[in-house]
């Protein structure tokens, strides 16, 4: 039976730009610094304090609009969100309206091989709330302390358009946006301390219908794992609302994410009623061409132009340049490892071999490998050793671990542990004839025609070499003498 | 225009103001009277008058450098203070 229902999901994800001070005012943004050592009159939302905006997070912002090919309003507005909560000191939130910093946008995911690009409806920026805490307090059943460290940091929203079917495709366009938005710099990404964080628009309709069901909107799911769940749990509970006759209504639901199930957020029944209207504070923002341009220039190439780079210039499979790509730090460091060995290929296996396994293994992130003790010269020079047949392949797995460890040289690693490879042809006879000595019955079965032990004399061979001996060489003394 | 007892009522609980159902007639023929006022507007032509979110228009934007800078003044009420304390919040916005 086909499945007579679709989802209709949207995304409206809040990304925290890595600018050093905040929106409006002069604190720091470091996060885990004491309860409001970084605040002021302007974040404290004091009477008479007077905002002043942060250029670079324009910058941020526009560079983030621009990567989600959105068109970028050369004059947006800042709007004033008005609703009262003890976490937004001004009774207001500066954000942007009905003229955002940038439209019309898309992200393309990818599929089981099927591309599909989802719009992006606005991208604006905004300045974010401060933190409430509700629990922990002698006192907390009676009161909730604040803490507005957090307050006036700058924050972009990107709304996407409703054009998201499944929970894997709401996945895969939040992978998408995080590491575009990392490629950039502008956010490190970061949904458990919060640095990006993500609302979902859910609704159901029979396929082939038009109109849009009635949806609600998740909240609280901020980690990647509890994106497709909550979509799918709130996917199938409203089906069944439907199919049992009744209806859908339109709420804010909570993820709980120990119960695995979203509940109403049975908020005291509050009016959507921002009444937003133009900040007087503050004129309009207005980003010309020339800074638009200036910003282009500074764009680093963007993940899915740099896979399909990689898949033609360095004959990659999609999936090796999928991976090799998953941050700026891996990609450049294949890169420069590729030019510099000369062989993309051995390079891709190496890394993604090898080199990502201890990675994983020492949680290693991907994003930063400035410190990683295994350098793409040191991995090139590695490689070329291989070519060249000083080492073989085996023992270069050594070299390889013995370089992350101690972060020595493959030269240096090679001459400590002896590790050169014996393609002296007198060294390894003397070898070979000694395996066959040592080996009389095996011997005799070759020659009688059972050539499957072939492979038997070969490991006997790196056995007593330590691995050492070119397997080339091997192989044809072998032949040769064991043809009698 | 005309605002009733409903708009007041409802206008008054978005901005957290308590009204005397005494006061809200009243009320209600007051807001009428200053939101006809400014419907005097719509007499005029306005087609091609840019409207004026801001009164100061000469600067285009004023911005600053991403600079952390020490805090002044009434940050020492942060540095005193450490966390504030309201009623507890009951419901989640």
């Amino acid at each position: 039976m086909i499945h007579p229902y679709e989802a209709v999901i949207g995304l409206e994800c809040h990304a925290q730009l890595l600018t050093k001070s905040k929106l409006f005012c002069s604190c720091s943004t470091k996060f885990g610094d004491p309860p409001n050592a970084n605040t002021c009159p302007v974040c404290l939302g004091l009477p008479g304090a007077l905002p002043v905006l942060n250029r670079v997070a324009v910058t941020m912002a526009v560079k983030a609009a621009i990567g989600l090919n959105c068109t970028i309003n050369p004059e947006s507005q800042w709007a004033r969100k008005n609703y009262f909560y003890p976490d937004l000191p001004k009774g207001y939130q500066i954000s942007q309206y009905d003229r955002p910093l940038g439209h019309h946008g898309f992200i393309e995911i990818k599929l089981e091989g099927k591309q599909k690009r989802i719009g992006v409806q606005r991208v604006h920026m905004e300045e974010d709330a401060g933190k409430s805490l509700h629990e922990g307090f002698p006192d907390s059943n009676r009161s909730t302390y604040l803490d507005f460290n957090r307050s006036g940091v700058p924050l972009i929203e990107i709304v996407s358009d409703p054009d998201i079917r499944s929970s894997a495709q709401a996945y895969d366009y939040l992978a998408r946006l995080k590491q575009i938005l990392e490629y950039l710099d502008v956010c490190d990404g970061n949904m458990d301390e919060g640095s990006l964080r993500c609302d979902a628009n859910v609704s159901v309709r029979k396929f082939g219908d038009q109109k849009l069901g009635t949806r609600t909107e998740l909240k609280n799911i901020n980690s990647f794992r509890f994106v497709q769940k909550a979509i799918d749990y709130e996917v199938h509970r409203q089906i069944e609302v439907i199919e049992s006759g009744g209806q859908v209504v339109q709420e804010t639901r909570l993820w709980n994410s120990v119960e695995e199930r979203t509940v109403s957020m049975r908020s005291k029944e509050e009016a959507h009623d921002y009444r937003y209207f133009p900040d007087p504070d503050l004129p309009l923002l207005v980003v010309d061409s020339e800074w638009i341009k200036t910003i282009q220039r500074s764009m680093p190439e963007l993940p899915e132009s740099r896979r399909e780079r990689f898949e033609k210039e360095y004959a990659l499979s999609e999936y090796d340049a999928g991976v090799l790509t998953t941050t700026r730090a891996l990609a450049d460091f294949f890169e420069e490892t590729a030019k510099l060995s000369g062989h993309a290929k051995t390079a891709a296996n190496w890394i993604m071999g090898d080199l990502l396994r201890f990675y994983k293994d020492n949680n290693v992130d991907l994003k930063d490998l400035s410190g990683s003790r295994v350098t793409p010269r040191m991995l090139a020079g590695m490689i070329s050793l291989v070519d060249k047949g000083t080492i073989s392949g085996k023992i270069a797995k050594t070299v390889m671990e013995e370089m992350y460890k101690s972060g020595k040289d493959p030269l240096q690693i090679i001459e400590e542990k002896g590790l050169l490879q014996i393609s002296n042809t007198a060294e390894i006879e003397k070898i070979v004839n000694q395996v066959l000595e040592e080996n009389p019955k095996p011997v005799e079965q070759y020659r009688l025609g059972k050539t499957g032990n072939f492979g038997f004399f070969v490991g006997q061979v790196m056995k007593a070499t330590g691995g050492r001996a070119n397997p080339q060489t091997v192989n044809e003394i072998l032949k040769k003498r064991l043809a009698g | 225009m005309k605002i009733s007892e409903g708009d007041v009522e409802y206008v008054a609980k978005l901005a957290m103001l308590e009204v005397a159902d005494g006061e809200k007639k009243e009320l209600a023929e007051q807001l009428s009277r200053i939101v006809e006022y400014v419907e005097k507007l719509n007499e005029l032509d306005v087609r091609g008058i840019e409207p004026t979110s801001q009164v100061v228009t000469s600067v285009k934007h004023a911005v600053r450098d991403d600079r952390v800078a020490p805090r002044t003044g009434s940050s020492d009420a942060a540095r005193t203070v450490k966390l504030f304390k309201v009623p507890k919040v009951i419901t989640e916005r």
